[in-house]
């Protein structure tokens, strides 16, 4: 691990080309990377982290009595404690899932089945990824739960309030939102619906895909039920995510796998279960994925969340007024992350993707599984956008250089 | 080879045979859950005079562009026609042989881009559904 920390010790803030430099994949320079809500690449501190593991330190976590598994399980405990405090929460109440897909189904299919019946009601937005849509879809088919929605403002596309206040009461049991939408970039005011939810008795759930690289997290402060993010977001590796919970809230759900690791004790007949997140890790853990995600917390802070904020949102900003300029249309009126979507209705996403991929330029196209989002803005998808702090001014250019070219063709 | 040739993207912004049908004895309905993309194929059985077939929807310029000129493919043919010209195209589209038609030739660029080959393949595949169903049952 000092290896790696000596490989950004020297990265000092602000220096952004140096901060390129640590990502392999972008090194080559032949590659105008601008999926990173999709993924982000990954430092080599965390690639490193992830090898080291596998040469010089592999072993499961949690029953081995020799020197090599208790050094996994203490690795194990030590980035549960570190991801704690880059939420702002206890550790006993992070649970390492695969992703947000997972954690957010842990929740929706642990809930007691008491906790809805037929009446009761859960608010959801309709930007929602599929990931926070489909798990409470199946959670209404199940209970007989109503799905109510959430109204966006036209044009603004972030909530309207007033429209919350008024369906968010007796009746609503939960409410699942996303802190930012993958799919235009707006950045929600969740912390107001946290109050309402919880006013009408209502558990709070966030879906925090977009949200580890945007801005500090504060899920204890902000009074979130539960929350879901994945690893691979914010320079971590795939198949690690998080589920934050309270702990009297984790408590509450069924486990959603049964097994080892899992136990407090078990007899031919029954088993008890153990207490805390583990109760939630049945199996092997992704240990690897884990310690590269510990690397990738050491990664953001000595960067600074601010700092790539405040980058990324100089890059939006620039693309944002450029596309404007050159005629495309924008979602949303503002955009508050580091996610901007476009689209023009004479040219198909994929066809600008597809053309700008033979131009070195990486974007995401299609309705960005937020499907009945789409089709509601009567749209099929849209252009996407989404910075990292890794992204440069150059690459805004280049890609509006291209998307000239694109337009050409099409006129 | 060039996935956006001139002559798919004229294809693509002035298709022929791009209308609705409602009353057509047959519907195909190619849908592609990646991207969203929807298209309508009618098909008029034609007992005596041959297919009458035309499409509606949206997509892609590959995509639309394959849809036309499927239509235009399977015009004035029979149910058994019809299906081995689809199958003629598909089996082309995955060996890049020669179609025999120059049009279909420069949908075979799609083969090239993994996440496009549904662009070009999906409005015949559905086709290929619905006349088999049809020469089935009928």
């Amino acid at each position: 691990m000092a290896k790696d920390e000596k490989n950004f010790g020297a990265l000092s803030a602000g220096d952004w080309s140096a901060l390129r430099q640590q990502f392999p994949i972008l090194r080559k320079g032949d590659l105008c990377y601008l999926d990173n809500a999709a993924t982000t690449h990954k430092p080599s501190s965390v690639i490193e982290a992830m090898e080291h593991f596998y040469r010089a330190e592999n072993a499961t976590v949690h029953r081995g009595a020799y020197a090599l598994a208790e050094k996994a399980s203490l690795r194990m405990e030590s980035v549960r404690e570190q991801m704690a405090q880059f939420m702002g929460v206890e550790s006993h109440e992070v649970v390492f899932t695969s992703g947000t897909t997972h954690s957010l189904n842990i929740i929706a299919q642990g809930l007691p089945d008491q906790f809805l019946k037929e009446g009761d009601e859960i608010v959801v937005c309709p930007s929602a990824h599929h990931a926070n849509l489909i798990p409470w879809q199946e959670l209404s088919r199940r209970t007989g739960a109503a799905l109510r929605f959430l109204d966006l403002i036209p044009d603004q596309l972030t909530w309207d309030l007033d429209q919350a206040k008024k369906i968010i009461g007796d009746k609503t049991k939960l409410v699942a939102v996303a802190h930012t939408s993958n799919s235009t970039g707006i950045r929600y005011p969740f912390e107001t619906l946290v109050h309402l939810a919880h006013d009408a008795g209502a558990l709070f759930i966030l879906d925090a895909a977009q949200a580890p690289l945007g801005e500090a997290l504060h899920f204890g402060r902000s009074g979130v039920d539960f929350a879901a993010f994945s690893g691979h977001k914010m320079f971590g590796p795939t198949g690690i995510g998080i589920l934050y919970g309270k702990a009297a809230k984790l408590a509450s759900l069924r486990p959603d796998r049964y097994g080892g690791d899992m136990i407090r004790n078990v007899t031919f007949q029954q088993a008890t279960y153990a207490e805390g997140p583990r109760r939630f890790e049945g199996g092997t853990p992704h240990l690897a994925g884990i310690i590269g995600l510990g690397q990738a917390i050491q990664f953001i802070e000595h960067i600074g969340i601010d700092p790539m904020r405040s980058r990324c949102s100089s890059l939006v900003k620039r693309a944002r007024s450029l596309l404007l300029e050159d005629g495309w249309k924008v979602l949303g009126s503002q955009s508050t992350s580091s996610i901007l979507s476009f689209y023009d209705d004479g040219i198909h996403p994929h066809d600008i993707a597809t053309l700008l991929n033979q131009d070195g330029i990486a974007i995401r196209a299609g309705h960005h599984c937020a499907h009945p989002f789409m089709r509601s803005l009567g749209l099929s998808g849209t252009a996407r956008l989404s910075f990292a702090a890794y992204n440069t001014m150059k690459e805004v250019d280049q890609l509006m250089d291209s998307l000239k070219k694109i337009r050409t063709l099409f006129s | 080879m060039d996935l956006y040739h001139p002559r798919i993207l004229e294809l693509s912004k002035e298709p022929v045979n791009f209308r609705k049908n409602e009353e057509a004895e047959f519907k195909a309905h190619a849908y592609n859950p990646l991207c969203g993309d929807e298209f309508t194929i009618y098909l008029d059985d034609g007992r005596t005079v041959g297919l009458k077939v035309s499409f509606h929807g949206y997509g892609c310029a590959v995509s639309k562009a394959s849809a036309a000129l499927l239509t235009q493919s399977l015009e004035g043919e029979d149910l058994k026609g019809a299906l081995q010209k689809i199958e003629h195209f598909m089996e082309c589209f995955e060996s890049k042989a020669d179609t025999g038609n120059a049009d279909l030739n420069l949908l075979l660029a799609a083969r090239d881009f993994p996440s496009r080959r549904s662009c070009a393949l999906q409005a015949w595949q559905e086709c290929q559904k619905t006349l088999s169903a049809i020469k089935k049952t009928g």
